[in-house]
């Protein structure tokens, strides 16, 4: 067997890291192959259940990837993304859980670079922690 | 120290406060009175809107019983029209909480209410009190788990506060607003001295309560962290939604969780099985739980109906009041404390959580 290969979902707003994922791949930027992208009007409308079904399907990690904050194509979505996401992480902290798995990034259209990077860095951290037995258990 | 009226026409606390009920009814102070009242010996307390000062006498507004909120029903009175006519709605201060959430979510209309609230001691769990129905809180033992574990069990919101504790006959009346000293100065009550008494207890509760409470919560971490452990927590769960509908919180007309997004073809439950192996049926109710957590847990006011909702007794009310502590207090957020304090998920902020994002 090789080595472990995470399974990320990834919720990207339509106005900036979906631009940006283009970007990266039209620069031919190398990134994982582990990021399944999901293109989203607004990292605002991704809910809190969207990324615990992921993650309970059986996604070792999940992203959301929006607008730098003041960017916003919706003045205040990525603003609501943050909040959501922070519920989720204290959620799952609080119960004893790997909030790590869940990840937040402002990437904008012009930051292919740092789309690869994020990806990368979340890919090898995911990695190290290895697979989620969250979904095996959580039946 | 606060002032009151001691209203002294009866001994017993519910009847006086009965009989003060009955009184702003019968001075035409309100058109009508909402408290909690037993139809029938034994078959618990519940919400009532009451127009005759002869029914309004009979409340029980210490009752040891809660089998739903009287924010939904103050929701349901107003969410669509404000009142008209004054109405007095004795609440207990979970409920009041739950007011408070509602109206910043426009859910609640505050025009005409008059909030008649009181220091609650707590109330039974159902079956405990319908096997030996009492109509006050004297044994602490029997009292529910979110009773148990309240430390905001004085009202911080409304027009009056009742209370009994402390109080050697009767109960005082507290003004706790300017319309509720108007309508005390109205029915003709002298304002007196609330005995220290009063205080004592209170803080004697206090003590007791967040004692409790950390208690819960240190034995909830313990037992219930972790995958495992929440597993264990859920495992009985039918997936009846009972929880979600007594929610007070809860008020979305059209739920996530009862949407077609839920609702799967074949195909989808057969590459699930491919990828877990297993598929539960009633449907998987760690996913509604976390789900719901995630929704409510931002304005949960800890009222504990969700547990008194459950038919296979899950605590519900334990992790929900467990982990809205950690979702409020990240947000130093406190729901039900203040009108003007935005709920959690109404107010953004371009300079706040800067770690948070890569």
């Amino acid at each position: 067997m090789g080595e472990f290969e995470p399974k990320i979902v990834g919720f990207f707003c339509n106005w900036c890291t979906s631009s940006a994922a283009d970007l990266a791949g039209t620069s031919r930027l190398e990134y994982p192959a582990n990021i399944r992208p999901i293109r989203v009007p607004c990292s605002g409308t991704v809910d809190p259940v969207y990324l615990l079904r992921a993650l309970r399907e059986g996604a070792d990690g999940v992203m959301i990837g929006g607008c730098h904050p003041g960017d916003c194509h919706y003045i205040t979505g990525n603003l609501k993304a943050r909040r959501r996401v922070k519920i989720v992480k204290t959620i799952l902290e609080s119960l004893g859980l790997p909030h790590e798995r869940v990840l937040l990034a402002w990437i904008s259209g012009a930051e292919g670079a740092k789309f690869q990077r994020v990806v990368t860095e979340f890919t090898n951290k995911l990695k190290e922690m290895g697979p989620a037995d969250l979904s095996k258990k959580w039946q | 120290m606060s002032k009151g009226a001691w209203i002294k026409t009866k001994k017993d606390p519910n009847e006086a406060a009965g009989w003060f009920l009955a009184e702003l009814r019968r001075k035409d102070i309100v058109k009508g009175v909402m408290a909690q009242k037993e139809m029938y010996p034994g078959q618990g307390a519940w919400h009532y809107l009451l127009k005759n000062p002869e029914d309004i006498e009979k409340t029980k507004v210490f009752i040891p019983f809660m089998g739903s909120s009287g924010a939904t029903a103050l929701s349901k009175l107003t969410k669509d029209k404000p009142l008209k006519d004054p109405v007095a709605m004795v609440l207990r201060p979970c409920e009041v909480r739950g007011v408070v959430e509602l109206t910043k979510y426009k859910q609640i209309q505050l025009d005409n209410v008059i909030i008649i609230s009181f220091d609650c001691v707590g109330t039974y769990e159902r079956t405990t009190y319908l096997n030996n129905p009492t109509y006050l809180p004297e044994d602490e033992e029997k009292l529910r788990g979110a009773c148990k574990r309240c430390k905001r069990f004085t009202p911080n919101f409304g027009d009056i506060t009742l209370t009994y504790l402390g109080i050697s006959e009767g109960i005082m009346a507290i003004p706790t607003s300017e319309k509720g000293e108007e309508i005390l100065k109205s029915l003709g009550f002298e304002l007196v001295e609330v005995p220290a008494e009063r205080e004592k207890k209170l803080a004697e509760l206090q003590e007791k309560r967040e004692k409790a409470r950390e208690e819960q919560f240190t034995e909830f971490k313990k037992e219930y962290s972790g995958m495992e452990g929440q597993l264990k927590f859920f495992g009985k769960c039918i997936n009846c939604k009972n929880c979600m509908e007594n929610c007070p919180i809860c008020f979305c007309k059209e739920c996530f969780f009862k949407s077609p997004s839920l609702t799967w073809d074949s195909e989808v439950y057969m590459d699930m099985l491919d990828n877990k192996g297993a598929v539960r049926m009633p449907e998987d109710p760690i996913f509604f739980q976390w789900g719901r957590l995630a929704h409510i847990t931002p304005s949960c006011i800890g009222c504990g109906l969700c547990t008194e909702a459950c038919p296979v007794g899950i605590d519900v009310g334990l992790i929900f009041s467990y982990v809205a502590e950690h979702v409020q207090g990240a947000f130093d957020y406190e729901a039900g404390r203040s009108l003007d304090e935005s709920p959690i998920l109404m107010e953004f902020k371009e300079k706040e959580l800067e770690d948070l994002a890569m």
